[in-house]
């Protein structure tokens, strides 16, 4: 059985492990006869410059919006107090109609309600049920019942 | 950082090819042997070790101190070298295949027949780690980095490293003993 010591000790021996002599030499040579890349800018510069440059854009930008571009002229005929006037009648304007619309949709809402609520045929429109009655065969009708109820409604 | 290695990095730095080469000479040894014992070929190793350095005498312009050696960057570009080579080679070859021309490499022609074939089991153990536990095993007992530094090229806390270097060391045993043992092997 191996204990730690031994086994260090055996790793230690692969320290004898060596490369080549000529290999040593020639990968040198070769190595050494290129330039070394000359030296990129470090990240916090090329961070610092893509600032200052957003930021002075930044500026341009904000500056030519403030001061250069032309002002509304506001016409010299608006009258604060005479729109305000007219605001205020539109409103009421606006009201109004909307008061007669909801009159008129809550006079057919009663209207209906009372028809349905009134089950004698007295309301129905004569004149109309007459004209109605001529497409009506009932001879060849295909449900009594609907022929009894048609005959109510008509009769 | 060694001082010496600081002068000869700053030299390098300015574009003296001469004070690389020193660094080169220094270093590379070490460098060749942690590759050679990670990728198990003589061939690969000497691809490896000089795509190494010259990456290195490339970008010596953003070599920056950070209060460690100058050979931990290099470890740092070795170890990410011999990732992407297992990364292209496996489709091709199994990372579990082991060259005898890797285990019977004798290193020195005074050894005795028993050291040389101890060196020849501990090769054949290495490999059968995983890649973390051999890097940290080669790094600091064959080339004798403190864990600081291990960690540091790992990008590991030290706590961790020795974590896994007592984990290695054990598991390094298992194989050992089993080698030793074949009963135990075939287990």
């Amino acid at each position: 059985m191996n204990t730690n010591k031994e086994i260090i000790t055996q790793l230690k021996r692969l320290r004898s492990v060596e490369p080549d002599p000529a290999f040593i030499r020639n990968s040198r040579s070769i190595i050494l006869s290129t330039n070394p890349r000359p030296n990129r800018p470090q990240f916090w510069l090329w961070a610092s410059a893509a600032t200052v440059t957003f930021v002075f854009l930044f500026v341009v930008v904000i500056s030519q919006n403030t001061f250069f571009s032309p002002k509304p002229r506001l016409s010299s005929s608006f009258n604060p107090g005479s729109l305000e006037k007219e605001f205020s009648n539109l409103t009421i304007n606006i009201q109004l109609e909307e008061i007669e619309y909801q009159q008129r949709v809550n006079q057919a809402i009663v209207s209906a309600l009372n028809e349905i609520e009134n089950t004698s045929v007295r309301h129905l429109n004569n004149s109309l049920l007459k004209s109605e009655e001529k497409g009506i065969n009932l001879d060849e009708s295909i449900n009594p019942y609907i022929d009894e109820l048609l005959e109510k409604a008509i009769f | 950082m060694n001082k010496e290695d600081k002068t000869l990095v700053k030299r390098a730095q300015r574009g003296e090819a001469e004070a690389f080469g020193v660094l080169y000479n220094k270093h590379l040894t070490p460098i060749y042997r942690f590759i050679f014992l990670r990728v198990r070929n003589r061939a690969d190793a000497e691809d490896l070790s000089h795509q190494v350095f010259m990456n290195a005498w490339q970008n010596i312009q953003n070599y920056r101190f950070q209060g460690f050696p100058f050979s931990s960057w290099l470890y740092k570009i070795a170890s990410n070298a011999v990732i992407d080579h297992w990364r292209t080679k496996k489709n091709n070859v199994s990372i579990d295949f082991v060259a005898e021309s890797f285990l019977s490499e004798s290193p020195e022609l005074g050894d005795s027949l028993d050291k040389k074939q101890d060196v020849k089991i501990v090769k054949a153990a290495l490999t059968k780690l995983e890649p973390e536990h051999q890097n940290i095993l080669i790094m600091r007992f064959v080339n004798e980095l403190s864990n600081k530094e291990i960690a540091h090229v790992l990008d590991k806390s030290e706590g961790a490293v020795r974590v896994i270097q007592h984990r290695a060391i054990k598991k390094l045993k298992t194989h050992l003993d089993g080698e030793n043992n074949p009963t135990i092997k075939n287990a």
